[in-house]
């Protein structure tokens, strides 16, 4: 074992820690699921029920104070005529959440909430090229990776919940 | 200086308490705040919490307390932790809701161990607690009950879903627990003479018009057959809709589910099984001892009674691309697995648990695993194998053909990392751990 000896050439070493920050499947899982629902009739979709034909589209520029990235935006591809596109965002976390003391719980949820707002939510800049427009968003998602990383302590983690929700009036915080 | 988390409440049972508060902002944080701490100071007694947390840590003090809620302090109001770090372990955490639309002081309190409140007197204390903190910030329920049963007993949902028990919140007697606050209006929808008449412990009107309840002396005997009986009774007292039966026998359901399960794991793979109980909720703890128990992992097949023959012409060259291929593993993993670094059995269970824990086969993008991980892992095992039980390599040029010679058998280690790669399952058919075992056993 070698590695004990002298470390591994800094850019192998980089290069291999890029890959394994980037191979996380829940930003992919939760696109494919979007978009899944984005084809059902609206009737019976879950998540985008309120576009006629949603456009699912991916780390898109917005600019409020700054620059920011929303992980999706979802607009109307099919807008009433002389009506703005309806926006919508989501902002998608894989934090391990079960080590954390309960009041740092608090403190990091209600954060994640609040910039999730300050960021992708209310009137935006939209800087994609082929999207570019000043959109009001309309609904503001903040989904945490659910599974290994969900806190298992229900009786907690719902209040944490509600809390959140009550104190950043305008996200919803899931966990999937 | 360990302080609770969410992980370690999981590995034993606590005394769990908390409630909303009516907080009137107008006087100012500190003025409404004192008298919660006050009555902390007077009736904490030997479960004082030592510690307040926010960015920091300091050593408790009003004025530490005064300093961690400026520090946490937001546009919507600030939460702290008071906490100690051991015997009983405590986390308080306190968030003071600054708004408008939130003028509340919620509480969480957790002791762990629950069995710290065998203790009548202790209990007593606790409950006078109870008493000041509601009477000063009243609330229309809350409740003090072992943190497990009170999971099983689905707090605060009691079975319904979020969206309901948001909108209804404390409707009705759902549940009953050891000490039990019904405020005003719960109080109404059971009738005041009702509610005092309850068969408890102690049952008492406070000045704000709710009703503290106390089931039994002690807290920790919750799960005893008379204490499940006495809170059937008084359960179906205040909701005379349910049926004695019914109720006690859910209630026996739980005290079951609770019940003590001695680990006792297969010897090959207990290093690792002995880790898991702690990653499941405190409620379900007990079955996945049980299950567990029962687990048997597969006889490894990885291995052959005779080496395929060596089939590369450079054999100078094959250990120093295995160890470049580990190596990889090594960088990708050391900050989450530190002992990856000493590649030693213990390391093989370290990786083991950690591959489970955080789900990585299904967690990670399949190409990542099969591309990198699962063959970076084999030559890491293969390593391992090389250099505590003396084997060698015997090179193939498909990866997966690879074998490592210990005493008379010849191992496939990129074989066995591959089917452990699989699912989460996979990880504990196929363990690292048992996969050492078995050739140390066999070096002959």
């Amino acid at each position: 074992m070698r590695f004990g000896e002298g470390p591994l050439p800094w850019t192998i070493y980089q290069l291999v820690r890029e890959r394994y920050a980037r191979g996380l499947a829940f930003e992919r899982e939760m696109v494919v699921l979007l978009e899944a629902d984005a084809a059902l009739p609206r009737a019976q979709r879950r998540w985008l029920k309120d576009f006629n034909q949603p456009r699912i589209e991916t780390h898109v520029g917005v600019v409020k104070a700054d620059l920011r990235f929303a992980d999706v935006l979802v607009i109307e591809a099919r807008p009433a005529p002389g009506q703005p596109p309806r926006v919508e965002t989501f902002s998608f976390k894989s934090r391990d959440l079960t080590l954390l003391k309960e009041d740092a719980l608090v403190a990091q949820m209600t954060a994640d909430a609040s910039n999730a707002l300050r960021y992708s939510g209310g009137e935006l800049n939209i800087v994609r090229k082929e999207l570019r427009q000043k959109a009001e968003v309309q609904r503001v998602r903040l989904v945490y990776e659910g599974g290994v990383l969900k806190p298992r302590n229900l009786d907690v983690l719902r209040n944490v919940m509600r809390t959140a929700k009550e104190e950043i009036h305008g996200v919803e915080v899931l966990f999937r | 200086m360990k302080l609770l988390t969410l992980h370690d409440l999981n590995a034993e049972d606590s005394l769990r308490f908390s409630f909303d508060g009516a907080f009137d902002q107008q006087p100012g944080v500190e003025r409404e705040l004192a008298p919660f701490l006050e009555t902390l100071e007077a009736y904490a007694g030997d479960w004082m919490p030592s510690v307040v947390t926010s960015a920091r840590q300091r050593k408790y003090s009003r004025s530490a307390v005064w300093k961690a809620l400026e520090e946490r302090r937001n546009e919507y109001g600030a939460v702290i932790g008071l906490h100690r770090p051991a015997h009983p372990s405590v986390s308080l955490t306190l968030n003071v809701g600054l708004t408008q639309r939130r003028p509340k002081l919620s509480v969480g309190l957790s002791v762990q161990p629950l069995s710290f409140f065998l203790a009548e007197e202790r209990c007593r204390r606790f409950v006078e607690l109870v008493r000041a903190w509601v009477s000063r910030y009243p609330t229309p329920y809350a409740a003090a009950h072992s943190a497990a049963d009170r999971q099983l007993a689905d707090y605060p949902n009691f079975g319904r879903d979020d969206e309901t028990a948001q909108r209804d919140e404390f409707d009705k007697v759902h549940e009953l627990f050891w000490l039990n606050v019904f405020g005003p209006k719960l109080v109404e929808t059971v009738g005041r003479e009702r509610m005092l008449s309850t068969p408890a412990h102690h049952v008492e009107e406070l000045p704000t018009g709710a009703v503290l309840l106390v089931l039994r002396p002690t807290a920790a005997d919750f799960a005893s057959e008379e204490s499940r009986v006495a809170q059937a009774r008084a359960h179906i007292h205040l909701r005379p809709d349910l049926d004695f039966d019914t109720v006690l026998r859910a209630l026996r359901e739980r005290s079951a589910a609770l019940a003590p399960v001695e680990p006792r794991f297969h010897p090959d793979v207990a290093p690792l099984l002995l880790r898991l109980p702690d990653e499941y909720t405190i409620s379900e703890r007990q079955q996945k001892i049980a299950e567990l128990n029962a687990f048997r992992p597969p006889e490894p097949e990885e291995w052959l009674p005779a080496a395929l023959p060596v089939d590369v012409d450079d054999l100078d060259r094959i250990p120093s691309d295995y160890e470049d291929l580990s190596d990889s593993l090594v960088a990708a993993l050391h900050t989450k697995v530190p002992s990856i670094l000493d590649a030693t059995p213990e390391s093989l269970t370290d990786l083991d648990f950690y591959f489970w824990r955080d789900n990585f086969p299904e967690r990670y993008t399949r190409d990542l695993i099969d591309e990198h991980t699962a063959p970076a892992l084999g030559a890491y095992l293969g390593g391992v194998l090389v250099r505590r039980l003396g084997g060698t390599w015997v090179p193939r040029l498909k990866l997966e053909e690879s074998q490592v010679r210990v005493g008379t058998r010849v191992w496939l280690p990129f074989l066995r990392a591959r089917r452990y790669m699989q699912s989460r399952q996979a990880l504990l058919d196929y363990s690292l751990t048992q996969f050492f075992r078995e050739a140390e056993r066999g070096r002959g």
